[in-house]
Order: structure tokens, then sequence, then C-alpha cells
């Protein structure tokens, strides 16, 4: 046996120390680079539909019979104060053919009973073929006022279900998932249906989220866009721009997203009810979706696209405090941590194309051990700093060169939003995002970092709720509601 | 080099890049402030001048040819396009198309046809379609065959001034390669030109050899125009082999109130494809072909959902013959068709409306 003295363990100590933040450092050169990457992507992405978005004529196109019909599946629970104003804005979406399923997922408020007396609603028999096996079916309803209206009355089953029994029921080829809190813009459809006009065989698309804390809103309908004051949801703001403008735009010429809004995302309907709808029992049910659906396309050699399209838009809010944010990002982990276990399968596999060999693997170390890389650097690094093993002044100007260049991705993520569509037309509201730019990366990141380290130990405790999420309701009524599915923002 | 050194670089490389992006961005926003405003200077200006010559106050043009000479914003040809199409009444629009063609900034803008930039020759289509006449049919035809879909769009409208058949020939032969988009505007200015495309639609529907995915974008044509000549060759296709072309035959036969039409769509009620058979319903039901009303009820037990809902709301298009036929379909022994008819016989007129459009 060998035995080692105490000068010999400590250098041993710092050497390893050393060496596992120099790991770390490669570790977050590779991933930014790799962000770069997918920026110089977006680039050309964002140009195009930039200019197609301000070129078309949406309103024109809106009203064309040459759009795809559209199935608006919408899961309710406990929505009794706001869901007949947030359903109107549905219906009153600037577009030539489209329904509303309304999915009433058991709510034990009065939900069905204020549908019911607002949208004059008549019980129908189910005269619909049952694809996939949902939770029992009380009864479906449709409006003698609005004859794109269907309701379905259900017993509680979750999100996963409530989209299912709404698939069941549509009568479009493209079913477009919504939560009932978001608030859509009216040309979001017309816009999202932009690739099925360009020709292009298209299995699903995604739009874009946006915060709406602080915006003006009427009726349904965000009058104007506006940076929050505060600083969890002015963060988010940044972090979202991030995540959809060049996340998710980059991945459109490497394969397509592997996450697609579960708040605002179009699929057709026909590859869904293949793949056997939404699944269950697993918490982020709309990444869950998009990766099935990637395979089923790789596996019977469809050649579709699923493309992110950034000019549709949806607006949500996002939690305020720290509690509901780290319920949220918790959440959203675990589900990316399921997801990508159930198909391991797939990874570095050439059968997937793209899909295995770039889009997984990225998702896997890029995203999913984002945190627990960067936890152990901060643990290492304080460690190193208490024992002396790093130099206070380099660990410092090293954390901030790091910081700076998180800051300067999401720097472009402003840009972009800037030189492409800029919502937010204020000064002010510009000159809070570069604020939030610059102290997102100190305070906000790691307490992300912290609540989805979280999420492992609860996937590995076998942990499959989802929490109740207090919101503070865009009227600023408080009232609680199912939270909804993972907009994942991939936290650069 | 040292790790401090490389830090060092990274951070003034870093530091660098933020005061640039900031830079360019506040720079960008007052940029996009002046575009804005001198957009709608160019906007005010150009109704201004038109409003001049209108009246007539300014027979020659000239504030007209001097703002465009002296235009600021690059949208200035798209903002007389629309001011034209805004102000200007039909009767004047030869004489205010020769007023445009007097001008030096016009043919500098037409030249501009076979520019690189895509957005030059969308310009040059824009004006053309305002100013056009039959020597300009070689450059229309080119940018009628343009790699750009905006361009293709607006190149086509040149086509309401410079009609010629070979010019119409070339669209209707594109079409069916184009994105939906275009193929739409497109199809709207042929429907605009129907009484030259009729003809030359009606030929290519009696081609024999027709690949099926362009005969169904002609019939769609064929369909919006909806001039009867184009009826005998749109019936003569209903049997064909390809479904997707008799989808389009019996999308187009319920715009026919024609002889011969309520036969074929009875016969595309029987068709192997639930598609065919479903858009038959629909087309009976918006014909009010009554005598179609027991067949329509037989289309109640049909295995595809689909064809029981277009069945059924056919038969609530047809008044009390239709509505007594679905009361009598809600005690049928079939579930299905019993169901179906329940569920159409609750929905008030305005929803049968609403729905048998969509």
């Amino acid at each position: 046996m060998i035995g080692f003295d105490a000068a010999t363990a400590e250098t041993i100590f710092r050497h390893g120390i050393r060496w596992t933040e120099t790991g770390v450092l490669v570790y977050f050169v590779v991933l930014n680079s790799f962000y770069l990457f997918l920026l110089l992507l977006t680039i050309p992405e964002l140009w195009t539909n930039a200019r197609m978005a301000m070129g078309g004529k949406i309103d024109g196109i809106a009203t064309s019979d040459a759009l795809p019909p559209i199935s608006l599946i919408v899961p309710a629970y406990n929505e009794e104060v706001t869901i007949a104003d947030s359903l109107r804005s549905f219906l009153t979406l600037s577009y030539m053919r489209f329904e509303v399923v309304l999915v009433n997922d058991g709510s034990p408020d009065g939900t069905l009973q204020r549908l019911i007396d607002t949208y004059d609603l008549y019980e129908v028999p189910p005269a619909f073929p049952v694809a996939i096996q949902t939770k029992p079916i009380r009864a479906y309803y449709r409006s003698r006022q609005h004859s794109r209206l269907l309701v379905i009355d259900k017993e509680n089953g979750g999100k996963a279900d409530s989209l299912n029994a709404g698939i069941n029921a549509a009568r479009f080829p493209y079913v477009l998932a919504v939560d009932a809190d978001t608030l859509i813009e009216p040309d979001a459809l017309a816009r999202m249906a932009r690739p099925f006009l360009l020709g292009e065989s298209v299995a699903a698309v995604g739009g874009t989220i946006r915060v709406a804390n602080a915006c003006h809103i009427e009726h349904g309908r965000v009058r104007d866009a506006r940076v929050d004051r505060r600083w969890l949801p002015g963060c988010q703001v940044v972090e979202y721009l991030r995540a959809f403008l060049f996340g998710r735009l980059g991945w459109n010429r490497l394969g397509g997203n592997l996450i697609i809004s579960g708040a605002f995302g179009l699929f057709r309907r026909e590859y869904v009810l293949s793949i056997g709808g939404y699944q269950t029992g697993n918490v982020t049910e709309d990444m869950d979706l998009v990766v099935r659906l990637h395979r089923f396309l790789h596996e019977h050699k469809i050649r579709a696209v699923i493309p992110f399209v950034p000019d549709p838009v949806a607006w949500t809010e996002v939690p305020v405090t720290r509690r509901v944010l780290r319920l949220q990002r918790e959440r959203w982990h675990r589900g990316l941590i399921a997801t990508l276990f159930s198909h391991r399968d797939v990874m570095l596999r050439p059968k997937y194309g793209r899909f295995g060999m770039v889009a997984f693997p990225f998702f896997l170390f890029g995203e999913m051990l984002s945190p627990v890389v960067e936890a152990i650097g901060y643990v290492l690094g304080a460690l190193g700093l208490a024992i002396g093993a790093i130099n206070i002044p380099m660990a410092i100007f090293l954390f901030l060169v790091t910081a700076g260049y998180g800051m300067l991705l999401s720097l472009v993520a402003v840009a972009l939003e800037e030189l492409s569509f800029q919502r937010y037309r204020r000064w002010s509201d510009f000159g809070r995002l570069l604020w939030f730019v610059l102290v997102e990366p100190f305070g906000f990141r790691q307490f992300t970092v912290w609540y989805r380290l979280q999420a492992f130990w609860r996937y590995a405790r076998g942990e499959h709720s989802w929490g109740m999420m207090r919101r503070e309701g865009f009227a600023g009524a408080q009232r609680p509601t199912q939270q909804s599915a993972a907009d994942q923002a991939q936290t650069t | 080099m040292t790790e401090a050194q490389l830090l060092l670089i990274a951070s003034i490389i870093e530091g660098v890049l933020v005061v640039g992006i900031v830079s360019v961005l506040v720079t960008h926003r007052l940029y996009a402030a002046r575009r804005r405003r001198r957009m709608h200077e160019d906007r005010d200006r150009i109704t201004a001048a038109l409003r001049q010559w209108l009246v007539g106050t300014d027979t020659d043009g000239v504030a007209l040819r001097e703002t465009m000479e002296t235009r600021h914003s690059a949208g200035a040809v798209y903002q007389l396009q629309l001011a034209v199409a805004t102000h200007v009444p039909l009767a004047q629009r030869e004489e205010l198309a020769e007023l445009l063609r007097r001008g030096t900034w016009s043919s500098h803008i037409t030249r501009q046809a076979r520019s690189f930039w895509w957005w030059r020759r969308l310009d040059a289509a824009r004006l053309l379609s305002l100013m056009a006449t039959p020597n300009d049919a070689r450059v229309i035809g080119q940018l009628v065959r343009d790699s750009h879909p905006a361009v293709q769009m607006a190149a086509v409208r040149c086509l309401l001034r410079v009609p010629s058949d070979s010019l119409i020939a070339t669209v209707l032969d594109r079409l069916p390669r184009q994105p939906v988009t275009v193929r739409v505007i497109q199809g709207e200015t042929l429907h605009q030109l129907w009484t030259a495309t009729q003809p030359l639609l009606s030929e290519r529907l009696r081609r024999h050899n027709a690949p099926a995915d362009h005969l169904d974008v002609w019939i769609n044509v064929a369909e919006t125009i909806g001039a009867p000549e184009a009826l005998p060759p749109i019936i003569a296709l209903h049997t064909h082999r390809d479904a997707n072309v008799r989808i389009a035959v019996t999308k187009a036969l319920r715009h026919y109130y024609q002889p011969g039409v309520a036969e074929a769509l009875s016969t595309l009620l029987r068709d192997a494809d639930w598609r065919v058979r479903g858009q038959a319903a629909r087309g009976l039901g918006a014909l009010n072909v009554q005598s179609a009303i027991p067949q329509l009820r037989d289309a109640l037990h049909d295995d595809t959902w689909w064809v029981r809902f277009r069945a059924g709301l056919a038969l609530a298009q047809m008044h009390e013959p239709g509505r007594r036929a679905l009361r009598e379909a809600r005690a049928m022994s079939d579930r299905f068709a019993s169901e179906m008819a329940v569920m159409i016989s609750g929905l008030s007129e305005g929803s049968i409306t609403e729905l048998t459009e969509v």
C-alpha cells in the first residue's frame, strides 16, 4: 500500500482542484463556442424570417383559403375567473379556418358553468372517434353563439390527458396546443402557417413565447409591450429572448428543435396520433412529444421539418417570486432529464441523422448536465479559494470573463430582437433590457442552477408532481393554475 | 502566454464587443426612427403630389416627378403603388402611366429589373405594374420567372397591363411548382384576367398527358374563375385515377349551378377516397341538390367521421326536407349516424353557415 504524507495529499488535492477547474472551463468554452455557432446559424434564419414578417401582407394572408385549417386545443383547470375572456381572445383570432377545442380537466371550480352561461353551450353526443385513450369524458358541448367552439368536460387527468382528449375531438389536420392563460397575438396563426405556405412538408411548428408581465393588456390582447422593472421577471425577459431568438432559431439548420413550447406549438394531428398523443405522467409532455415525433419521422423515413418561426408571438406570465420560479425550473429540468433518459437509445445513432448525432447529445451534455458542471465549478472555486489553491484576483477575473461571455450572448439576443422585430419600442424598455443583460449573470443564473440541480434529486426519487403555481394574473388578481408546460428556456 | 494574459485578452475582446453592440443598437434605433419618419414623409409627399395631379392643379405631374426623383426611402415605389391603388380611379390609370413613363427616375428603376438584389428587382416589378406597355413584355417575362417569390408575385400584376397570351401561359405552366402563397396571389391576378386565361386553362385541362399535380392546381384556378366554359373539361376529370385531381374536381363543382354537376357529385359521393366523398357531400349541400337527400342520408352511415359530418351539414343546408331527413336519422339504429344527426340538428342556422364555409 502506498502511503501519502499530508503535504503530498494537499498537493494532489490542489492539483485535482486546478485540473477539475480547467475541465469545467473547457466544458464552458466548448459549450459557449457551440452557442456561438448556433448564433451564426441564427443570423440568416432571422434575416429571412424578419424580412418575410415585415414584407408579408399578413392581414390578406390570414383570410386566405390557402392556409391549413387549425384546431386550437386549450386545456383548462380552475380557470373560472379568466376563462371567458381568454376564450374570447382565441375565438377572435384573424384566421380563415380554425376551431377552438376547450378541455375542462375536471376543474372543481365553476369553469364549466361559466362557459355554459357565457357561450350558450348545449350538450352534443360524442360523435368523435377516440384514437387515444383518456380519462372518461363527461360531456361534449357546442356553442349556439360560436360554431368554432367545442367544449369537452372530462375527469381530471392532467394536462397531457386533456390535450389528448382535445386531439381526439379535433376536426382539422393541424392542432395548436395552447395554455388557457396564454395570450396569442391576433395574427399569430397566420404567421405560424408560413412554413406551409412556402410549400414545406411540416410536422410541427414552434412559435415565440414572450413575457407578458408589466405589458399593457386589454381584452386579452397585449397593446403595449413593456419590460418589467422587477428583477426576476426582468431577467426572464432577457432569458426568453435568448432562448427563443437564437437558441431555437439556430436549430432550424441543425436538424430541428427538441423543444416546442406546450404553451404555443402547432403539430400535424396525423403524426401526433401515430405516436399515441401526449404521454401522461411526463412533467414536460411537450418536449417528450417532440422527441417522439423526431424519432417517428426518422424511423419511418418521413421527410418533414419541425421549424421554429420567430414572429408568431404568444405572451405568458412568468414567475415573480423565487419560490414559484424554483418550482417551475425544477420541473422543467426534471422533465428534461426524464425525456432524455427515456430516449437515451437515440444518442449518437446515425439512423436518427442530425437529431441523434447533434441535437440529442447537445441537450444531454449542454443542457441537462450544465447545472452540474456549473455547480462543480462554483464549489471547487470556493474550495480552492479557501485553501489558497486558486489566486483570488485570478478567480474573480475568471468569473467576470465567464459572466461577461454569457452577458455577451444575452446582448446578442437583445440585438437580434432589436434588429428584427423591435417589439419594445420605448427607449426606457431598451435601457431596462440592457440593464437586465448586465445583472442576469449575477444571482439569477446561480439561483436557476440551484433549482435545476434539485431536479436530479427529485428525478432520482421518482417524483412526478407539477406543484401549484401562483400567478399574479394579467388583471393583478392572484389565482392558482396548473403550471404551463415547458417553455424550456435554454439558459446559456 | 500566461493565464492572466489570456484572460486579459478575452476581457478586452468582450468589452469591445459589448461597447460595439450597444453602439450599433443605439445607432440602429436612431436610424430606424429616421427611416420611419422619412417613409412617412415620402408617403405624404407622394399622396399630396398625386392629389394635385388628380384635381388638375399639376397636370404635368411636376410635383410627382420631383417627389420621386428626391425620394428618401427605399419603400417609395411601394408607397406610390399604394397611393395609386387608393386614390387614382381606373379611368385615369393609363394617363398616369404615361406620366410615370416620362420620368427619368422611372427608367432608372425599371433598369433595376436585372439587378443582383431582389428588392431592386421587386421595385422594378412594382413600378412596371403601374406603367408597363407591350414593349416591356420581355422584362416582365423575366421578372415572372424570377427566383424570388416576392418579385414573381409583383411581376404577375404587370399582366393586368400587358395581358399577353405567352405571359399568361408562362404563369399557368409555372403555377403548380410555386409555393402556396405565390400560387394564391398569382391565381387572383389570373382571375382578373379571366377572359384571356380561360381558353389557355381549358386547353391545359383537356391535355391527356397532363401530370396530376398540375391538373389539380389548374382546376383550382378554374374554380376561382368560375367560368362555365371550363366546366366540361372539369366534369370530364371526375373519374381521373388520381384522388387529388378528383378532390379538386369535387371542390370546383360546388361553384357551378349547371346541368350535369349534380350527377357528377352524386357519383363522387360513392368514391373510394373518403376525402372525395366528404367534398362531394359538401358540394351537394352548397348547391342544395335535394334529389341527393337519400344518398346523403346514406352517407351518415359512412365509416369516416368527416363524410358523416359533411353529409349532416349538407342535409341541414337543404331546408325542411333536409332537416326532416336529419330528424329521421336521429332514430337510426346506427349509433354513429344518429349521434351525428343529433349533433348537427342542435346547431343554429348561423353555425351551419359558418361550418359549411370552412
